[in-house]
């Protein structure tokens, strides 16, 4: 008994310098790995990695990809003319995008913004619109890891006061402003405003700054509502818009929400004298989607393929103009640019710019150089406040005119007056005002025509708008 | 200040897209009530209606009303098929078997659907306009759905009350061990009421394409919805899931007088509670 007993002791005993010399081992080969691994992080990485995920499925994901395709024409083109030189290191690097499917899903961003970390991403992009970029934003504030926004405008994103979060767009609340101004400027002056936007961070930091200031401009607001962006019919509401005598509808959130707007007016029947909504009609996809019943909407545009800013310095980057990043892009992915891509475009370019001129990889310092340029891209002005938020960059109001996307305000850089009342095209146009902004004042007048016919033999080799003619499903 | 114009266009509104709804739950609801399938996957059978539609628009111009004669007998076989491969398999099981079978479907037709057909937002240009009529306007995409889903609800009444398969589908929700002793086939009940089911889900697909854009992730939501209106007007009744979704549909409309629109979402569930608080079995349903 006293053997067996001695025996099991010294099973035990056996058992336990075993678990000690394998903890040993893995110890020692851990330290190793890590030691070894980290070396070549010391002595510099060969690619510049930046992570980001992109709403490609869920409501968003016609936004997403845009944007999307927007950067991977960056990082192509980067790549394809060397890389990014960094000085601290002595060489250029390539760029390498890692990015995921978010499906439009805010505990997605969280999720997949962490695990980015994890794998030791130089940048973050943020992905598509500001209830994503919320979500991302604290995962890189928590890490000290710079976070570019180029989708996402709500005001609310720079008031949480993150230091390592930057816009390259115009913020919400200066998306409908220039749509007041440019009402405004009609005569006769349209009086009645019905305000119906959705109830997303975005859409809000909109709807806040556009309610003052049209009251301001002698407006007078005769309904007032939000509505959630999942909803599929909006046919009660614009019932009411109807019966308030509205004459001009301000509102939308991003693209399905705005293209449902559109539907449940035209079977309700309502004439109103002008539409204009959020980021919806800027994309290609309105027209094919809406056809005839696109025409006279208007939209706040971020960015439209007939501006350049090439006149203006320092001017960044290798695209010359908007028409030439609009020919790049059509010839890319067979599909008109709407200004997500050309956002996301841009905000590669500013992050090439920050790179080049700090000659780092570290986000903070990065960051910190970010606060002193001032520069142009194709895009059009870059510079921020203390809070990363972008006050360089400025808005201009498209409108859909049979077929052709037009820039209708501000005055100095339009390619066609604007069509008011829209829903009487027949009826003459109004007569525009002269005021502009500082900056369009010195822009040149580079109208970029895209006949129709253009545009939507483009988006049937895409996406399959009937045509009659027997195509594959994609 | 509101005007009775304005209350009777939203009270038109709602009766037409309630419908819709009633019918939308429909499937659902017999689905349901006669196997004790709780079928997560309904909304997705929905989709795969829609994206038959689209397709056959796009690839040969058919109005999405034309292609129901494609959608109906598509949903049909699609329903006995999965119900011959997959849900005979847990049938007669805990319910919570079917609902792990068919989350599980959910998701497969889901991700299919976005391998297939990428996830773009896909819709049908048709805008028949609208009809006015003492200043009211009736849109007449939404009219053709409410129009629609009475003919389903006609066609399985008198499916229900005068055919021999009707009735023996009826004799299985009011007794299963009896409706056996009287020599029906319950297995050949479920096949039937599946392979239905799934039709009329199918047929929805094709409706909703004269209304509104669908992606592939569009399903989950319809699903939700249906259960409400299912929940709603009493499990087991097809003429609850109609006076369901008119309930809701109506409720929704005319509450836009008074709330904001982005409230509308949760008055579904708002009337849900009230429901089983006050009528636990459903408006329609007995216990």
């Amino acid at each position: 008994m006293t053997s067996r007993f001695f025996f099991r002791r010294a099973i035990s005993t056996a058992a336990v310098a075993a678990i000690v010399v394998v903890l040993v081992i893995v110890v020692v080969a851990g330290v190793y790995i890590y030691t070894t691994s980290s070396k070549p992080k010391t002595s510099g990485p060969s690619v510049i990695t930046i992570g980001m995920t992109m709403p490609l499925s869920g409501s968003l994901a016609s936004d997403g990809q845009m944007s999307l395709d927007g950067l991977k024409m960056w990082a192509q083109d980067v790549n394809s003319s060397g890389g990014i030189p960094v000085s601290s290191l002595g060489k250029s690097l390539p760029v390498k995008l890692i990015y995921y499917d978010d499906g439009s899903n805010t505990q997605t961003v969280a999720t997949d913004y962490a695990q980015l970390v994890t794998q030791g991403v130089n940048f973050l992009i943020a992905p598509y619109s500001s209830p994503l970029t919320l979500a991302a934003a604290p995962i890189a504030e928590a890490h000290h890891i710079l976070l570019l926004s180029h989708g996402g405008a709500s005001d609310s994103i720079w008031a949480k006061g993150y230091q390592y979060v930057v816009g390259v767009l115009s913020p919400g609340s200066q998306y409908m402003i220039p749509v007041i101004d440019m009402l405004n400027s009609l005569n006769p002056k349209p009086t009645n405003i019905a305000f119906f936007f959705g109830n997303d961070p975005f859409s809000l930091s909109v709807m806040k700054a556009v309610e003052p200031y049209a009251l301001s401009k002698g407006f007078k607001i005769v309904f007032n509502q939000t509505y959630q962006e999942s909803a599929t019919d909006f046919t009660p509401q614009l019932s009411q818009i109807a019966s308030t005598g509205a004459q001009v509808l301000i509102g939308g959130a991003h693209f399905v929400d705005g293209e449902t707007i559109m539907r449940n007016l035209n079977s309700l029947g309502v004439k109103l004298d002008l539409v204009s909504l959020l980021v919806a009609p800027d994309d290609p996809h309105f027209l094919a989607d809406l056809g005839p019943l696109a025409n006279g909407v208007t939209v706040p545009s971020q960015w439209e393929p007939n501006l350049d800013f090439s006149k203006f310095s320092p001017y960044f980057g290798n695209i010359a103009n908007g028409q030439q990043f609009y020919n790049r892009f059509m010839s890319l992915y067979g599909i008109a640019p709407n200004y997500e891509a050309a956002e996301a475009y841009a905000t590669g370019l500013v992050l090439e710019k920050a790179i080049i001129d700090s000659g780092s990889l570290n986000s903070t310092v990065v960051r910190q150089q970010l606060s002193s340029e001032n520069f142009y891209t194709f895009y059009g002005h870059f510079q921020i406040d203390s809070t990363g938020k972008q006050i360089g960059h400025t808005m201009v109001v498209a409108q859909w005119q049979n077929g052709t996307k037009q820039t209708i305000w501000p005055s100095s850089v339009a390619t066609a007056q604007p069509l008011y009342p829209a829903s009487l095209p027949s009826q003459p146009v109004s007569v525009m005002s002269q005021s502009s902004s500082s900056v369009f004042s010195q822009l040149s007048m580079n109208p970029v025509s895209i006949p129709y016919q253009q545009t939507a033999s483009a988006l049937v080799t895409t996406y399959q708008v009937p045509t009659g003619q027997s195509t594959k499903p994609s | 200040m509101v005007s009775t114009l304005l209350v009777s266009q939203l009270v038109i509104l709602g009766l037409m897209y309630g419908l819709l709804y009633g019918v939308l739950a429909l499937g659902l609801n017999i689905v349901w009530g006669v196997m004790r399938v709780v079928n997560i996957a309904h909304g997705d059978f929905v989709m795969v209606g829609s994206y038959t539609s689209y397709w056959a628009f796009v690839l040969a111009g058919i109005n999405p009303i034309i292609s129901l004669l494609l959608t109906i007998p598509l949903g049909f076989a699609l329903g006995t098929a999965t119900y011959l491969s997959l849900v005979k398999r847990v049938q007669g099981s805990e319910e919570l078997m079917s609902l792990f079978l068919t989350f599980g479907l959910s998701t497969l037709i889901g991700g299919l659907l976005l391998f297939l057909y990428s996830p773009t937002q896909r819709a049908i240009p048709i805008y028949l306009g609208n009809l006015a009529y003492l200043g009211l306007s009736i849109p007449v995409n939404i009219l053709i759905a409410s129009v629609y889903a009475i003919i389903v609800a006609l066609g399985l009444r008198i499916f229900f009350t005068r055919t021999f398969w009707g009735k023996a589908i009826r004799a299985v929700i009011d007794d299963k061990i009896s409706a056996m002793l009287v020599g029906i086939n319950p297995s050949m009940v479920s096949l039937l009421t599946f392979g239905i089911g799934i039709a009329i889900a199918c047929s929805v697909g094709s409706i909703i394409m004269l209304l509104e854009s669908v992606s592939p992730v569009s399903g989950p939501d319809l699903t939700l919805i249906s259960f409400v209106i299912v929940v709603l007007g009493g499990l087991g009744n097809p003429a609850g899931a109609l006076v369901g979704g008119v309930l809701l549909g109506v409720v929704e409309s005319v509450s836009s007088i008074a709330v904001n629109a982005a409230v509308t979402p949760a008055i579904g569930f708002i009337i849900l509670f009230i429901v089983l608080i006050v009528r636990p079995q459903g408006i329609m349903g007995s216990r």
